[in-house]
């Protein structure tokens, strides 16, 4: 009698367990109008043309953007001559590095961030400590761990190759006599390095600093054609347009499309992940660990007052705008409630940039899903999501939800590997 | 035939600036203040939408319908269902012509239920509005 109770009860927990982590509930055979809008404003085929930079007045330049590609494939940017752009933001990883971590001439404390489609964002940097896609390009190049190059050394490069003196005189005009002493300097780094600053004349700072900032403009050019091309999920939201039919197999499998209905449903993964780059560009705390070994980070909280101090900003002297156009910068929020935010980043080709959180805390996707699914407490200020509670069959099916959405890029092959020289 | 023609592209024409004058008086948000002021939003984004950064016009009438001048107005809140607020820090840059202000740097960045905190301040007294709305 107790074994058949026995054998009974256990019968009962199996079933109720493999109906826990496998069911799933069939779909409707109709979008509603509402999802159907969300779908759609998901489709690459809505992305608006690329906004105009007006900080940087080469920003559309086909001749900056080749004189960028050069810089951006050049390892004769670092100080030690082994680390280009390309050598963490890698073409063949949708400009990523497969690492949790960064690391250029040494490890750094952040994840490298895709480059594709970043041009439509406003701030750059997990924590939007630069306001363009030009001075964010410059502080790779004097940071220690990164290129550990400096300005006049950097000015001297451009001075000395024929090529990029070409390019930079066509470009921007005259390039003006780089100072021979000291080997390097910059007010941006180390206390040495700030020294040597400071033995240059206030009016070599500012030459050496404007060709530094031309260096940015000539790279953020060519970051400006790295595009997201469109992939099944784009051809099954276009698709919708003229039928609301939910299954459309030729385009997205029953698991994937059942991802896409929690996506913008039940998981709401489309409150931060929307428009056409699954990205609002915008800073949320979601209760991440703090990378190991580091403090929990303040995020947008010290990046938008790092920011507004940062002397190649929208409003400074080596912007080509007027205070008009800074309108991001001017108006930027700073309260408390930004501790801790971390920018969203775009989930286009999610499957080729793995690790994932601004410190790569977190190896895998299912790893993402199931941190959100439990929106735990944050360590420094407060979650912004909510627990989800989703079931392990929900979350495989946002995990192929998000793998269908990879696809080569619309950036034509030759900005995807280094000019020859 | 000809007259015809013509009489009916006359027609359009004036229907058309008809129409967008009358689009031009439909305010996108509208509330009345806690101290009986309208309040009448117009943006330079209509109908509005997220991730744009822009600016709108308010326009503020007191109960008797005068235009409220030279007020100190500011525009807050956020999303309470996420417990944040607006990305930017949206304010007024001036006044355009007695009860019409310039807010400046107003961007969305969710789809979803926001809520808005309108604060008029006179000599005085206080007015205040919450909007919501859905984007």
């Amino acid at each position: 009698m107790i074994v058949r109770a026995l054998a009974t009860a256990s019968l009962l927990a199996v079933l109720g367990l493999a109906f826990w982590n496998f069911y799933s509930p069939a779909l409707p055979t109709q979008w509603t109008e509402p999802q159907l809008r969300l779908i759609q404003s998901l489709s690459l085929s809505q992305l608006p043309p690329l906004p105009p930079d007006p900080s940087n007045r080469v920003a559309d330049s086909e001749l900056a953007a080749e004189f960028g590609r050069a810089l951006y494939f050049d390892t004769r940017l670092s100080g030690t001559g082994t680390v280009s752009c390309a050598s963490c933001h890698q073409p063949g990883l949708m400009f990523s590095d497969g690492l949790a971590l960064a690391v250029g001439v040494a490890s750094g404390t952040r994840h490298t961030p895709s480059l594709v489609g970043l041009s439509y964002s406003p701030w750059f940097y997990w924590d939007g400590r630069k306001d363009s896609q030009w001075a964010q390009a410059l502080a790779p190049l004097e940071s220690r761990h990164e290129h550990a190059s400096d300005r006049l050394q950097l000015s001297r490069l451009i001075a000395a190759d024929s090529n990029y003196r070409q390019y930079y005189t066509q470009l921007f005009g005259t390039l003006p006599e780089i100072p021979l002493t000291p080997e390097s300097a910059t007010p941006a780094s180390t206390a040495a390095l700030l020294a040597a600053w400071q033995t240059l004349a206030a009016s070599d700072q500012v030459q050496v600093s404007t060709v530094f900032a031309n260096i940015g403009k000539a790279l953020a050019a060519y970051q400006r054609k790295l595009m997201p091309g469109p992939g099944r999920f784009d051809d099954y939201a276009d698709a919708s347009i003229a039928d609301a039919a939910i299954h459309k197999e030729q385009f997205l499998s029953s698991a994937e499309t059942a991802g896409l209905y929690l996506f913008i449903g039940k998981a709401q993964c489309i409150s931060c992940h929307n428009g056409p780059l699954f990205t609002n560009h915008e800073f949320h705390n979601t209760g991440v660990l703090a990378v190991n070994g580091q403090l929990p980070a303040m995020g947008r909280y010290d990046g938008v007052r790092i920011a507004r101090q940062d002397p190649f900003n929208c409003l400074g002297v080596f912007s080509d705008a007027d205070a008009a156009d800074c309108l991001e910068l001017r108006f930027a929020r700073d309260e408390n409630d930004l501790v801790g935010a971390h920018k969203t980043p775009t989930l286009r080709n999610i499957a080729a940039t793995a690790p994932y959180m601004h410190g790569g805390q977190l190896a895998t996707l299912s790893e993402v899903l199931e941190h959100y699914s439990e929106a735990p407490t944050s360590m420094l200020s407060h979650n912004e999501a909510k627990p989800l509670g989703l079931r392990p069959a929900e979350l495989r099916q946002l995990q192929a939800f998000l793998l269908s959405l990879s696809a080569p890029l619309a950036t034509p092959s030759k900005w995807l590997q280094a000019p020859q020289r | 035939m000809r007259n015809k023609a013509l009489w009916l592209i006359v027609g359009s024409l004036l229907t058309a600036v008809a129409g967008a004058r009358e689009a031009q008086l439909i305010a996108d948000l509208e509330a009345i203040s806690s101290s009986g002021q309208s309040i009448q939003i117009f943006s330079q984004l209509s109908p509005l939408q997220i991730n744009k950064i822009h600016g709108w016009q308010i326009v503020v009438r007191a109960a008797d319908g005068e235009p409220v001048s030279g007020a100190e107005i500011s525009v807050s809140g956020g999303m309470p269902e996420h417990d944040h607020g607006i990305p930017t820090q949206p304010r007024i840059t001036r006044q355009l012509e007695p009860g019409v202000y310039l807010l400046k740097g107003v961007r969305f960045h969710m789809p979803g239920k926001w809520q808005l905190v309108v604060e008029i301040e006179q000599p005085g007294q206080t007015g205040r509005a919450v909007i919501e709305f859905e984007l």
